[in-house]
């Protein structure tokens, strides 16, 4: 990225105390009435997708529309196209952190927390799509009274349990580390019961130098832990379907594939939540269409290879010259799901080249919509691999077709719900910027000129308030 | 059982009253006996002490076997009943058994569940209300006293020779009329022996020595006389691996199972099977030199095919050449045995043999007509009906309905409460063929036996018992029955040996047979033929109209079948459809009607039914399985599982598919099942039939074709000219290299067990599906659940249709699990649920899987299973069919073939007890068990000398998929067609 573009991270010409309220005194107030619609509609969406995965584990995998053919269908979709959304959120805190790309400070805190609750979307479902989830735990290794019995080192979904598991945890602590100054100026801001919580959350912080350099060490090794998770996650996920023997599936271009695949759609995703979040939280000059435009270019860049790969695929199975290859893309391209297939063309690789022209960059209102039909369009590709690979295999008269019932559409609904919910309660109770990272870049007006620019320590928080008073 | 009130003594004797040590043990054998007899019938209640050691030879947990004979149909075949603990838990074909030789069909095998029934009749009823015997029998002596030579008995063929003594004591008693009538009529076929040949008889059809076999309409292999027997002489006869192989020529109108297995078919319609068959006598009687007897029928459809067709029989005659006939046409049936006649099949080493002739087909449609005519006439007073429902399988236009309200008093013995019972005074009930005494006559000399397998569930008596008490005799039926077999089959089949020795011989074999079958000569009355042509032909319907040709289907070939789920849920091996019944049209027939498949079309005034396409029937009828739309089958409207989108199988007061009995007619020379015009109309309206197959080609449809690829080499043929001559090329197969770089994986020491289907053996009858579903205990998900692709079966029988016109092959391959040696599944399980056995299986552990369906969706043959819900097993009684060796499976886990593990584990065990190896052939999976047409090889691949072996090492052997290089440990033997002469030559130019 150029970072020069970025000579001012923010807009306004803050000065410190001003990016400390502008953070902090949305938590401080009562949630506005954007805000509660938001969450009422966030949580009914949670609501209905409880009720229905309810009924699901209460009644048997038989109420989704899956069948003997296409043994996966939304679950496994709707899996992947999770771990695909928090696939950004790693790589602009980590990647870019490594890369001393500045400008990532405004939108890496909400992107840690989108990564997060998207991961926590896609647990969800490899859990539920199991016919009996309530023996979800013999998934792991452990000593245990059943022989003991172990689990199938061979099988990628083992290699998924430990793949997402070490990264949510990654995620998690990284982000949590991140996090630590600003709930400690959070809580300094704080009294009563809500002081109390934040204290016990901020660790101990007091803004000594120690704590920043002991900070800074953390975030820059966890930032080292989760560059390789960035390829490795979704890689291990690729390898469900890499290592099958079912046409469609058993590509070795799956990995990188599908690691693009998830920094195109995570970044489609961190778009539209910081596009609905400038408004709602009016960060605008946090997020600012400079930042906007970066992501695009990220959105253009790993749309076009996303492109690449479906044509490779084409060419691969052409290249092949193994009949059933040649068919499920034959099938894929103008069967009976080819509606798919074109939604996900169109959505992925057609709609992202308007991203070349800086008018639609620069238009929040054309990026909103694009980063949507990305959005779609990554949920396709998923579903695309998924089930027109499985619903026409080897022989034809096991052949079938897959029509989702309500209870997957209400879970898929349900899963938004629950990334929402998480993401309206994290806008409310965490500071969605990370004010800390902010101050390190950006210029103090009353500092003296002559002054260097604000150092790393320097606006730290506690220092920082008693300065402003 | 004069000694009964003495019961006391034989339990306690009394000291010095009389009882010497020789006596005491007499009265003791006969007490134990008594005691066993005792237990099989429902006596009054009792004291029941239980006994302090179980019954002799009876082991808890241990199976025992009881030969016996199969009730679902006529054909009486052989079986073995697998019991446990006191019940019948399988059916199995008795291998001794000289009609049926080990096979068993779906129906038979399904008859199993029958017995479990809680719907049927409890106990005798007198109008609608429960009474004693005692009173209904009252009733019938005072009845039939009164009514005395204005009674009739309407049976369906008698086999029974035992029950047919005691009509026979009925009609000299008290003037009984006996009316036999069979729903699946061969009235034709022996209305034209009697007036060709003064025999009214069904020949015995010895089809192994067929070389040359035409058969019109006849599908002996799916559902007409006695398939099992038919299809296992029929496979002894075609054998490519250096046996002979006979030429089969089909002429039908509709698919048949038969047709589909022939070496060549031609799609005639109805009305042309008389000039079809006229043209091939013409052909024949100018070989032979002699003029025909009647005047030769114009417009022979094909007539250069049949000039070849008859060639060939000719070629073939005098013992080898047979031409069957199906039709319910008095005319053809009477050319056909013209035919035969100039072929000499009727003679000593002929095909047909009216000697030992067939005792499964009586029925007179004439006799019928008589009875409803007289029954509306008010002559009479008592009609007893024996295994028939004429309300429901006969046409409104005989009058049935109308007529049965003249009799004073009806009297129906059906324990299944059908349409009969809305009208019926007097209900007796019969007993299940397993919970009960009886015997069978296949042909002249050939007995079966049937025996109580099981005590009895509910209170019936058979119908020789019933006639008995009727004509004052309350003998125990096992008496009348001995009794029977003491003066009347004994004489004759064991002069030397003591009754009792023979009974009990027979008892335990299950069969009987006399040696050396008469082969009666026969002459053709050439003036009785002429008058069979006079009789009216079936004609041609007039303009647009199509013909309809009404059949049975393989699985639910009657309406008495169809309160079985297992046969309700059998896909058609034709249409692949369940739980319903259709309107078959051809691709073009379809096409210029407007209607695609699942749209509901109007079959003649009110029968609605959705349509099926089906290629290879004559573009100009449209043919519709009887056996459906039986009142009452509405009790499976909730047998599938119950959810938010769930749908009911049947609608509450519907019927499991429509009747198309209203469409049979009778005109005066008996039933007819075809040619009646219909107009065929589309309603607008379509529905979701459920099927099991949705593509029906090996091609994958044209326009995703790739250019190498179109064809899916699933199911490989050949022609019998190529394998005799190169058999190393009989195969086009990629090359596959077979060496690799990887270790041998799964190293087995002792057996590896393996299978091999012979596709030029499968006729696609679907017994083994039945048989599996029963060994193995897999559930009945309803309608609804395979619509939606959720069909619970382990073996399913694939069916494609290869090439078009007449090149068009229908080809039938049973598909399993194929327990691969490299399986895809067993990788991707994240528990390891799905492992391999150190003899080759593939195994499925219940227990430990979590329900990912990783393993599914790996399969590339999708074989697997999932339980997608928790099956409905609420049903108690019929819980007793459940085998106590196979674990029911609770929802959320995968299930698949173990090509019946239990059995293995049963054979090693008693291997190792006995010390004795375990040799070839001593464990049978179920498939392979009730095969009619022994397609199916299973044992030990290692062992070289075993015949799975043999036949995997042979030049017909390939297995599915080899390129992906899992290693099936299922092997198929390629389909052999034996092709005309011409035709071989142009493929093979």
């Amino acid at each position: 990225m150029d970072s020069h573009a970025f000579e001012r991270v923010i807009d306004g010409d803050k000065n410190l105390t001003q990016v400390t309220e502008d953070v902090f005194s949305p938590l401080e107030k009562r949630g506005t009435g954007r805000w509660w619609t938001a969450f009422l509609v966030a949580a009914s969406a949670l609501f209905l997708g409880l009720v229905a995965i309810g009924y699901q584990v209460y009644t048997g995998i038989g109420t989704w529309g899956l069948n003997r053919t296409v043994g996966w269908g939304f679950d496994i979709t709707n899996f992947v196209f999770w771990v695909g959304i928090g696939h950004a959120g790693t790589l602009i805190s980590a990647v870019l952190l490594l890369f001393r790309q500045k400008w990532r400070t405004s939108i890496n805190r909400a992107a840690e927390a989108m990564t997060i609750f998207a991961v926590m979307c896609a647990g969800i479902f490899p859990l539920i799509h199991m016919g009996r989830p309530w023996l979800a735990h013999w998934v792991f290794p452990y000593p245990n009274p059943r022989g003991p019995l172990w689990v199938n080192w061979r099988s990628p979904l083992l290699w998924d349990v430990f793949a997402i598991g070490t990264y949510f945890t990654i995620s998690a602590l990284f982000w949590y580390v991140g996090l630590v100054p600003d709930l400690a100026t959070a809580r300094d801001r704080a009294r009563g019961i809500r002081k109390r919580i934040l204290s016990l959350f901020s660790l101990g912080w007091n803004g000594s130098a120690r704590s920043w350099s002991r900070h800074e060490i953390a975030c820059v090794l966890l930032a080292g832990l989760a560059t390789p998770l960035v390829v490795s996650v979704h890689s291990v996920v690729s390898t469900d379907f890499a290592t099958a023997v079912i046409p469609g599936w058993h590509a070795t271009l799956f990995p990188p594939y599908f690691v693009i695949g998830a920094v195109f759609s995570g970044f489609a995703m961190v778009l539209t939540l910081m596009l609905i979040a400038r408004k709602v939280m009016h960060f605008e000059d946090y997020i600012t269409p400079r930042h906007i435009g970066a992501m695009c270019k990220i959105l253009c860049f790993t749309g076009t290879i996303v492109g690449l790969a479906y044509m490779t695929e084409f060419f691969t199975a052409w290249y092949s010259a193994a009949p059933y290859e040649q068919f499920v893309f034959m099938n894929r391209a103008a069967g009976p799901m080819a509606w798919a297939f074109w939604i996900m063309v169109s959505c992925n690789v057609i709609a992202p080249q308007l991203l070349w022209f800086r008018k639609v960059r620069t238009s929040l209102a054309a990026v909103f919509v694009l980063a949507l039909v990305i959005n779609v369009g990554m949920w396709f590709e998923r579903f695309v691999i998924i089930v027109t690979s499985l619903h026409r295999d080897f022989l034809p008269s096991a052949w079938s077709a897959y029509i989702p019932t309500s209870i997957e559409i209400a879970t898929l609904i349900g899963s938004f719900g629950l990334f929402f919910t998480l993401f309206l309660l994290f806008c409310r109770f965490v500071p969605m910027i990370a004010a800390a990272e902010i101050k390190t870049v950006i210029r103090d007006r009353r500092a003296s000129d002559d002054a260097p620019p604000a150092a790393l320590p320097v606006g730290a928080a506690g220092v920082d308030e008693r300065r402003a008073a | 059982m004069a000694d009964t009130d003495r019961t006391d003594d034989l339990i306690l004797p009394v000291e010095g009253d009389g009882a010497s040590r020789r006596s005491f043990l007499k009265l003791a054998g006969f007490g134990v006996a008594s005691a066993a007899l005792a237990g099989c019938t429902r006596g009054p209640t009792r004291l029941v002490v239980p006994r302090p050691t179980g019954a002799e030879g009876v082991v808890p947990g241990r199976p025992y076997w009881i030969a016996t004979t199969c009730g679902g149909c006529e054909a009486a075949c052989g079986v073995l009943a697998k019991c446990r603990d006191g019940r019948p838990i399988k059916l199995e074909g008795n291998p001794q058994h000289g009609v049926s030789r080990g096979g068993l069909c779906a129906v038979g095998q399904a008859s199993l569940l029958d017995l479990y029934d809680g719907r049927l009749v409890d106990g005798a009823q007198l109008r609608g209300s429960a009474v004693e015997w005692s009173a209904l029998d009252d009733e019938m002596r005072t009845a039939l006293t009164a009514s005395r030579g204005r009674t009739r008995l309407l049976t369906r063929t008698l086999t029974s020779p035992s029950t047919r003594a005691w009509v026979a004591r009925l009609e000299k008693q008290h003037g009984v009329r006996h009316v036999e009538w069979d729903p699946r009529s061969a009235s034709a076929l022996l209305d034209a022996h009697k007036a060709c040949f003064g025999v009214r008889a069904v020949p015995q059809m010895r089809l192994e020595r067929a070389r040359v076999l035409v058969a019109f309409d006849a599908d002996f292999l799916g559902t007409w006389l006695s398939p099992v027997e038919l299809a296992k002489r029929y496979r002894a006869g075609r054998n490519p691996d250096g046996g002979a192989v006979s030429r089969h020529i089909q002429l039908e109108s509709r698919l048949s199972l038969t047709g589909c297995a022939a070496d060549e078919r031609f799609a005639i319609a109805p009305w042309e099977q008389r000039a079809a068959l006229s043209a091939i006598c013409a052909r024949l009687a100018e070989h032979a030199g002699r003029k025909p007897p009647f005047d030769l029928v114009p417009d022979a459809p094909r007539p250069d095919d049949l000039v070849r067709i008859a060639d060939e029989l000719w070629a073939a005659r005098g013992g080898g050449a047979v031409l069957l006939c199906g039709s319910d046409d008095p005319g053809a049936q009477g050319l056909a045995a013209y035919a035969n006649d100039l072929l000499g099949a009727y003679g000593d080493d002929g095909v047909l043999n009216l000697g030992a002739r067939s005792g499964i087909r009586r029925g007179d449609d004439g006799a019928l007509a008589q009875l409803v005519a007289d029954m509306a006439a008010g002559e009479v007073d008592v009609l007893i009906v024996d295994g028939l429902d004429p309300l429901y399988e006969l046409p409104g236009e005989l009058g049935f309905r109308d007529a049965v309200t003249n009799v004073g008093l009806v009297v129906t013995t059906s324990a299944q409460p059908d349409e009969l019972h809305s009208v019926a005074d007097a209900v007796a009930p019969v007993p299940h063929a397993l919970a009960c005494w009886n015997d069978s006559q296949q042909t002249a000399g050939e007995y079966s036996l049937c025996q109580p397998t099981v005590p009895a569930l509910r209170s019936a008596r058979t119908l020789r018992a019933s006639l008995a008490a009727w004509l004052g005799d309350s003998r125990e039926d096992r008496e009348l029955l001995r009794d029977h077999w003491r003066t009347e089959i004994a004489p004759r089949l064991a002069r030397n040996v003591p009754f009792d020795a023979f009974f009990d011989r027979v008892l335990h074999d299950g069969f009987v047979a006399s040696s050396g079958e008469g082969v009666l000569g026969v002459s053709l009355d050439a003036g009785a033929l002429a008058e069979l042509l006079r009789t009216a032909a079936p004609a041609a319907p007039a303009g647009d109209g199509l013909a309809l040709v009404l059949h049975a289907n393989v699985a639910v070939p009657e309406g008495r079948h169809a309160h079985n789920p297992w046969l309700q849920e059998v896909p058609d091996p034709l249409t692949t459809i369940v739980w319903d019944n259709a309107a078959c049209l051809a691709p073009e027939t379809a096409a210029r009607l407007g209607v695609k498949p699942d749209d509901v079309v109007r079959v003649g005034p009110d029968l609605e039914l959705p349509v099926r396409v089906v290629p290879g029937q004559d573009p100009r009828v449209v043919a519709v399985a009887l056996g459906y739309g039986v009142s009452g089958t509405d009790r499976f409207s909730r047998i599938g599982p119950s959810w938010l989108e769930g749908r009911l199988t049947v609608q509450e007061g519907g019927t499991v598919g429509s009747r198309a009995a209203e469409l049979l007619s009778f005109d005066a020379d008996g039933l007819r099942w075809n040619g009646r015009a219909v107009d065929v109309v589309g309603t607008g309206e379509s529905v979701e039939v459920a099927a099991t197959q949705d593509h029906h080609r090996l091609e994958v449809p044209e326009h995703l074709a790739p250019k190498r690829g179109a064809v899916r080499d699933a199911v490989l043929i050949t022609d019998l000219k190529t394998l005799q001559e190169d058999p190393a090329h009989a195969l086009h197969r990629h090359h596959v290299p077979e060496s690799t770089l990887w270790p041998d994986d799964h190293v087995t020491t002792g057996p590896r067990w393996g299978m091999a289907i012979d596709l030029a053996a499968c006729n696609g009858c679907s017994g083994c599906v039945v048989a599996c579903q029963a060994e193995n205990n897999v559930p009945v998900v309803g309608k609804d659940e395979v619509r939606r692709h959720r069909e619970m079966t382990w073996l399913r029988i694939d069916r494609y249709f290869v090439g078009h016109g007449d090149d068009l092959r229908t080809v039938h391959q049973p598909m399993m699990c194929q327990h691969c040696e490299n399986a895809p599944c067993e990788t991707v399980c994240p528990v390891l649920a799905t492992v391999h056995s150190e003899d080759g299986l593939n195994q499925q552990v219940y227990n430990r899987c979590v329900g990912t369906r990783y393993c599914a969706n790996n399969c590339p043959y999708k074989t697997r299973r999932f339980n997608w819900f928790e099956y409905e097993r609420a049903d108690e009684l019929r819980n007793l069919a459940l085998n106590p060796d196979v674990t029911v499976r609770s929802r959320g886990v995968m299930e698949k073939c173990s090509m019946c593990v239990q059995r293995i584990q049963e054979g090693k065990a008693e291997s190792s007890r006995t010390g004795d190896p375990l040799a070839d052939g001593a464990v049978k999976t179920a498939c392979q068990q009730s095969c009619p047409a022994d397609a199916i090889a299973f044992g030990d691949l290692n062992d070289p000398e075993s015949s799975v072996a043999q036949l995997v090492r042979g030049p017909r052997a390939y297995t599915v998929l080899e390129e992906l290089n899992v290693a099936p440990g299922v092997t198929y033997l390629a389909d052999v067609r034996n092709a005309p002469k011409s035709a071989a030559e142009k493929s093979h130019g």
